[in-house]
């Protein structure tokens, strides 16, 4: 093999990487905080006395369940504005599918928590005069969030590595930086190593730190 | 919205989108494949080292006392496997695996992206004729929505009969 490697184009552009880096975050973050939340209205929905309600439930969380994340991406970036009349750019088309799609996952989360804590729990709550709303916040929602802890943070790491697939979509992460350089520099080898490489460092904490967490959460039992 | 469906030119070009969605499940079965081969021989690449996960898994839950009672009869450590750990382990690896290899059936999605002609590289190449992202997008994430519901109906089929005797 005579390429030899040269890295210097790394660290002469590492600026565009990191304005790369920081719309991956502006991706990441919210659609983690804001996915988490839907879903755990999504969970209600699912776990809702009328029919009706549950069965929308469950068909939104197979439509987002049931596809690639790249088609949904695509679809809320090239399809949905017609549908809407109203053009999104690629960063909020990104967004919202993410958002949704994180919020499908966390529904079933939840809902799977929700129904592993014992009824009693519930049943005694309502008991002592607490609404649902109270017991739900009170009650079971910490004791799902600290069984459930695995699955979220599998969810967080899921959607930084889902965020990469935004460049399809020309959103300006850090895919799309790295492509961008290696196709001006045509030195695809340097570049796309350290794009994967800035992606290992992003993720690999969090996984390092879940894994504390649990450990930390877990004492109490 | 005075958007006016039109769904005809989708359909006259549905022998494309057929074909890709044939070269989907192409690349899945060949990705699934080749990933078990290299899960059990090294953990290189993704889907081999997301199966090899599976194999450790199901290999380590089986309890101590099975290897020493295999042990304490004189069986060697390739008999033991053979005979006693994996016809367990595997029952157990079953619903693991078969969560795995549904997502890999997702992300052949991916494969597009280097050129590869599965469904949503075609649906970009009818797109690109007739001008319809709304219909064209549509109808493929239907399509990937009927090939994953059958998969996971038929993954839980199989789980129910590769699992029955627990």
């Amino acid at each position: 093999m005579n390429y030899v490697p040269d890295f210097s184009i790394v660290t002469d552009n590492w600026i565009v990487l990191l304005r790369g880096l920081w719309v991956t975050i502006q991706i990441w973050i919210p659609s983690i905080v804001i996915g988490l939340a839907g879903g755990l209205l999504l969970a209600q929905a699912r776990l809702a006395r009328s029919g009706w309600i549950r069965g929308i439930g469950l068909v939104y969380v197979e439509l987002f369940r049931d596809t690639p994340v790249l088609i949904q991406l695509i679809w809320f970036y090239f399809a949905f504005p017609i549908l809407v009349g109203v053009q999104l750019s690629p960063y909020a088309a990104a967004l919202l599918g993410l958002t949704l799609n994180t919020s499908a996952y966390a529904s079933e989360i939840f809902r799977g928590g929700i129904k592993s804590i014992h009824r009693g729990q519930m049943e005694a709550a309502l008991a002592i005069g607490m609404t649902r709303a109270q017991a739900m916040r009170r009650v079971i929602l910490p004791q799902v969030i600290k069984r459930m802890l695995p699955a979220f943070t599998n969810r967080v790491i899921e959607v930084a590595k889902m965020s990469s697939l935004a460049s399809v979509i020309s959103v300006h992460e850090l895919m799309y930086q790295g492509r961008l350089l290696s196709s001006t520099y045509y030195r695809p080898f340097e570049i796309l190593t350290a794009v994967a490489f800035i992606y290992f460092v992003l993720i690999y904490p969090g996984t390092f730190l879940a894994g504390r967490l649990e450990k930390h959460l877990a004492r109490s039992n | 919205m005075d958007y006016s469906w039109d769904f005809g030119p989708v359909l006259e070009r549905f022998d494309m989108l057929a074909l890709g969605m044939l070269n989907t499940v192409k690349i899945a079965a060949v990705s699934i494949v080749l990933g078990v081969l290299v899960g059990l021989v090294l953990a290189t690449t993704q889907s081999g080292a997301l199966y090899a996960e599976v194999f450790r898994g199901g290999i380590v839950s089986i309890e101590r006392g099975q290897w020493e009672g295999g042990r304490a009869l004189g069986m060697t450590h390739f008999a033991l496997m053979r005979r006693v750990v994996l016809p367990q382990a595997i029952s157990r690896m079953v619903p693991p695996f078969i969560e795995r290899s549904f997502e890999l059936l997702k992300t052949t999605a991916l494969a597009s992206t280097l050129a590869y002609a599965d469904l949503l590289y075609q649906a970009m190449l009818v797109n690109a004729e007739t001008f319809r992202p709304l219909e064209v997008y549509t109808t493929i994430a239907l399509m990937y929505l009927v090939l994953l519901v059958t998969a996971s109906q038929l993954a839980r089929l199989a789980e129910a009969r590769l699992t029955a005797y627990q």
